[in-house]
């Protein structure tokens, strides 16, 4: 069985920096609050891989513990994002944020 | 005359696919290029050439970040300690309070987003007062 090669740590932050500039794109040019909401999704996981990949490279366990917190956070603002969405849509039939220019309905 | 012939004949005219309100603003066959050219449209232009820019420059930093020397080059990395990651969050001196200040944030995201779901707004806003006060406050200039 062919022996795949050792991943280093810095490929591992070469891929958080590739999602973070994705995320970080998406959020300054998109309208569509759905997709400014998965880019913040893709900041946070790129955030998350730098916490697993230092934590795994300096034998840290308080990396995979932050990940953890990190996940369970985004899952909450990606629930209330969503609601906040589908609400937002029943009013205004537009999600686009450039068109939403005050927060009273 | 077949039948077939008959039927169609007789036949009132094909009713009308139901077109939603929607239908105009939401086209539901584009082509590969159209999508492309709305994608491009719907993001912003203020940010477009420099976020690109911007975005081709990390790119780039990153491809050849790992080509130079320094304390990430080949860095080894160990396989988690299950173990120890519990003893990090669940000692009183570790983690153990900002994970149950954790859980109740996730039920009060839970409680929000049932709350926001279930509310009735929108339903019929060309009624309602506030409707078209949000209107005239998001109407551009000189519109009001």
């Amino acid at each position: 069985m062919a022996s795949f090669p050792e991943i280093g740590a810095d490929w591992y932050f070469v891929l958080s920096v590739v999602l973070f500039g994705i995320g970080l794109y998406g959020i300054l040019t998109q309208k569509s609050g759905i997709r400014i909401l998965m880019c913040v999704e893709l900041l946070l996981n790129a955030a998350n891989i730098n916490f697993v990949a230092f934590g795994s490279m300096y034998a840290q366990d308080q990396g995979f513990a932050y990940a953890l917190f990190i996940i369970a956070i985004a899952a909450a603002e990606a629930a209330v994002g969503l609601a906040i969405f589908v609400n937002l849509f029943r009013v205004r039939h537009t999600i686009e944020l450039d068109q939403i220019q005050t927060l009273r309905w | 005359v077949s039948p077939d012939e008959t039927s169609s004949a007789t036949a009132p005219a094909a009713a009308e696919p139901e077109t939603s309100q929607y239908a105009e603003e939401v086209p539901t066959t584009l082509s590969k290029d159209e999508r492309r050219a709305k994608r491009w449209e719907e993001t912003k232009t203020d940010f477009k050439w420099a976020t690109a820019l911007l975005f081709v420059l990390v790119l780039g930093l990153s491809a050849v970040a790992p080509l130079a020397d320094g304390p990430f080059r080949r860095a080894t990395t160990y396989e988690e300690d299950l173990p120890g990651m519990t003893q990090v969050i669940f000692s009183p001196e570790g983690l153990v309070v900002p994970f149950e200040i954790l859980s109740v944030l996730l039920l009060a995201a839970l409680i929000a987003g049932i709350a926001l779901g279930s509310r009735d707004v929108g339903r019929e806003p060309e009624d309602s007062a506030w409707r078209d006060r949000s209107a005239e406050a998001n109407a551009p200039e000189g519109e009001a």
